[in-house]
């Protein structure tokens, strides 16, 4: 009973856990750099979601080799290939939008001299 | 928000945005499948793998989009197993089925995000761009970092060939193997103060390596009949020289993701100041 | 059997990310972000899905954090503490 339970929502509630604390990184810190961590922690909850709507508990890996048959009994046994090449893409974007939004931070850095959300608000008026 | 509004109100309107987002979430999860296979005729709709238009739309217009007990979906060709090391010639001969989705049946959706992981690339070389200021007075590191980068760099660079060569036969691919090889780079720049890597030579691999990828779709175009298709013969399942071009573009992936990877990484580490300043 | 070991992964990851929340220096949310993506790399193993283990793993647990103290280290020179 504990077990089938597990099976079924560990994953998600997982995933979800994750998005909803780096939601709340986001929303409410100062510090330009830990916004950007949240940002990143929201990123990874959001790929473990997709992998895991992907997989049911019998599952094999989706690469045939000498010993792994996909396809038993006519019936399909490995994990669904699509969004597991839909998260790789968005692995590596992920990785794009991160190095692109530190170098902006360094900027506003140099020019405004602090790191505080409340501070440059208040000097750009 | 108002600039006056006390910190606690606005930590708990931020954990009800949160409540309310989570409280959705988890009423949406009571809808999925849950069972101990999946039935692909139910979670795939027939309108999907049709490769013909007229009959999609004479389905579509006549009203059966998903049915209990549906055939196999493609009812033209009839299913026999496949069997690594003695089926051959089939549709997309690679024996990693998630390397044939990223190249072969959505080849187009890489090119995006070859290009977006090209602009990103750009845009911090951009930024961060003007002279080299001169170092002040800093301890170098010492003689066993230097000799070990340098020999484990070269163990890494093979390593990381090895990832994107065999992109169709294990797991792995184009886009960690360029990784790895960027981290090899970034062990170079602790070795020494002040090393520099050959501009040139990174940014000719990007520019060869991008516009390789654009040629080999333009050859699919005027051989066969569409932007990258598929024209090299898919030969036995898990051989090297099997699974038509996508050994190829892995390899160009690779080796452009590694360029530009490289470029980002130098662009942070070195220490710049502006011309205007 | 499997599925306890995943649960107790789950369990580690989410404490990391609570780290991250509430610590006070910069550098140790830093090093939690990157436990956390090594943590899902090993959950994705878990779910039969090798191709994006390896590739999480090198990109986020690997060049991510790398970039990250790269940045911070540009910004240190200008202030004598790095918190707040």
């Amino acid at each position: 009973m504990m077990q089938v339970f597990l099976q079924n929502w560990i994953y998600l509630i997982g995933a979800i856990s994750l998005f909803g604390i780096g939601l709340y990184i986001t929303l409410t810190d100062e510090n330009i750099f830990k916004i950007i961590v949240g940002l990143n922690i929201i990123e990874s909850g959001t790929n473990l979601f997709m992998i895991a709507i992907a997989w049911h508990p019998k599952a094999v890996m989706p690469i045939y080799t000498a010993t792994n048959h996909l396809v038993v009994n006519g019936k399909v046994v490995s994990a669904d290939p699509l969004p597991q090449s839909l998260v790789l893409t968005a692995i590596v974007i992920g990785l794009g939008t991160t190095a692109l939004a530190l170098t902006i931070a360094v900027k506003i850095f140099e020019k405004y001299g602090t790191l505080d959300v409340r501070k440059i608000k208040e000097a750009k008026r | 928000m108002r600039n006056d509004t006390p910190e606690l109100v606005k930590k708990i309107t931020a954990l009800f945005v949160v409540a309310i987002l989570l409280a959705g979430f988890f009423v949406a999860f009571k809808e999925m499948p849950k069972g101990p296979s999946v039935n692909v005729n139910q979670r795939v709709s027939r309108l999907y793998v049709l490769k013909n238009v007229q009959t999609a739309t004479k389905l579509m217009k006549s009203g059966n989009f998903f049915t209990k007990g549906m055939k196999p979906l493609r009812s033209d060709v009839p299913y026999t197993p496949i069997v690594f090391g003695k089926s051959s010639n089939l549709e997309d001969g690679a024996a990693n089925v998630v390397t044939s989705i990223v190249v072969d049946y959505r080849g187009f959706d890489t090119l995006g995000e070859v290009t977006v992981l090209f602009l990103a690339a750009t845009g911090v070389a951009m930024l961060l761009f003007g002279k080299e200021k001169k170092r002040k007075k800093k301890t170098e590191p010492s003689l066993i970092m230097y000799v070990g980068t340098r020999i484990a760099f070269a163990v890494i660079f093979l390593f990381g060939i090895y990832i994107f060569v065999h992109g169709h036969l294990t797991p792995g691919g184009g886009f960690p193997g360029g990784a790895v090889i960027a981290s090899g780079i970034l062990g170079l720049f602790l070795g020494k103060n002040g090393y520099e890597p050959n501009h040139l030579g990174l940014k000719v691999f990007e520019s060869l390596s991008g516009m390789a990828f654009v040629i080999i779709g333009l050859t699919g175009l005027f051989s066969v009949k569409s932007f990258l298709a598929n024209f090299l013969p898919t030969g036995t399942i898990g051989d090297l020289y099997s699974a038509g071009f996508i050994a190829l573009i892995y390899i160009a992936i690779g080796m452009k993701v590694g360029a530009e990877l490289s470029a980002v990484v130098n662009s942070m580490i070195v220490d710049t100041e502006e011309e205007w300043s | 059997m499997i599925i306890y070991v995943a649960t107790l992964v789950v369990i580690v990851v989410i404490a990391l990310a609570l780290i991250a929340v509430f610590s006070k220096k910069l550098l140790s949310s830093i090093i939690s972000m990157g436990f956390v993506s090594l943590g899902v790399s090993g959950l994705f193993f878990f779910l039969q899905a090798p191709d994006v283990a390896i590739t999480e793993a090198a990109i986020g647990a690997g060049l991510s954090t790398a970039i990250f103290v790269i940045a911070l280290k540009k910004v240190k020179k200008g202030e004598s503490a790095d918190e707040e």
